[in-house]
């Protein structure tokens, strides 16, 4: 079955936090070659691994992957604060 | 070097270990072609070193060797996954190649079309050999030509901004 690509800020919430990816891929039980799949977007996790990303980082799944191309961070959050305001 | 160009150098060393296998195969019918044999113990010998040399390349250092003969318990979900892939092909492609084989021989060891095929025969035990060192490596090979290999990720290199 062809699965649809699956877009993600791994890469821009591990940098930010200053994880490396052998911390990140020891923290949820994978290869640390295999973060940098996710990374680039070669490779979609299963459930259980998304959730095991999500517990990491602490934050919703839909904030860390979507089946569509992300925004860069600054500018949902500068949407966000318009809106609210 | 791109990825893209690791690949293709990684392709390169593939196709030499293997070419160097298939000539290992055919030596016994060169040498006794041409009937002196110290030019093609020589012969084997380079291809002994570029088996090795090749072998180490593009199976050990790459980890793809690991990888395909690491137990199950040990591999991450992707990783299960393309060995599974992997070995799924292999073991296809190398059911074929042997049935294929094996005709060949019960073809050459009997019947009027022995004087054809006897040459077969003649390099059935070398053969085995080689389809055994495929049956191994094949799966790794597998992985390593239908994916483009790992960038440096033992590092915290620069995240993409999404």
């Amino acid at each position: 079955m062809k699965t649809r690509q699956l877009y993600n800020r791994i890469a821009v919430l591990r940098n930010e936090r200053g994880i490396s990816r052998k911390e990140l891929a020891t923290a949820i039980g994978v290869n640390y070659q295999t973060v940098g799949y996710l990374e680039r977007g070669e490779y979609n996790p299963s459930l259980d691994l998304a959730f095991k990303i999500s517990e990491f980082f602490g934050l919703p799944i839909e904030i860390i992957f979507s089946t569509q191309p992300m925004k860069p961070l600054s500018e949902e959050l500068y949407e966000r604060r318009r809106g609210i305001s | 070097m791109t990825r893209e160009q690791t690949q293709s150098r990684w392709r390169m060393t593939v196709l030499s270990n293997y070419l160097a296998v298939l000539l290992g195969v055919i030596l016994p019918l060169l040498a006794k072609a041409t009937g002196s044999p110290w030019g093609w113990i020589v012969v084997f010998v380079v291809l002994v070193v570029t088996i090795s040399i090749t072998f180490r390349k593009a199976f050990k250092s790459t980890g793809l060797w690991t990888l395909t003969h690491a137990k199950p318990s040990t591999l991450d979900e992707r990783e299960l996954e393309q060995t599974h892939a992997a070995l799924g092909v292999s073991y296809r492609w190398m059911l074929v190649v042997m049935i294929a084989t094996m005709y060949l021989l019960i073809l050459a060891r009997q019947g009027s079309l022995g004087q054809w095929l006897g040459w077969v025969d003649s390099i059935a035990s070398v053969l085995a050999m080689a389809f055994l060192y495929v049956a191994h490596t094949l799966p790794a090979a597998i992985i390593g030509w239908n994916q483009l290999p790992p960038a440096n990720d033992a590092t915290n290199d620069a995240a993409v901004a999404r």
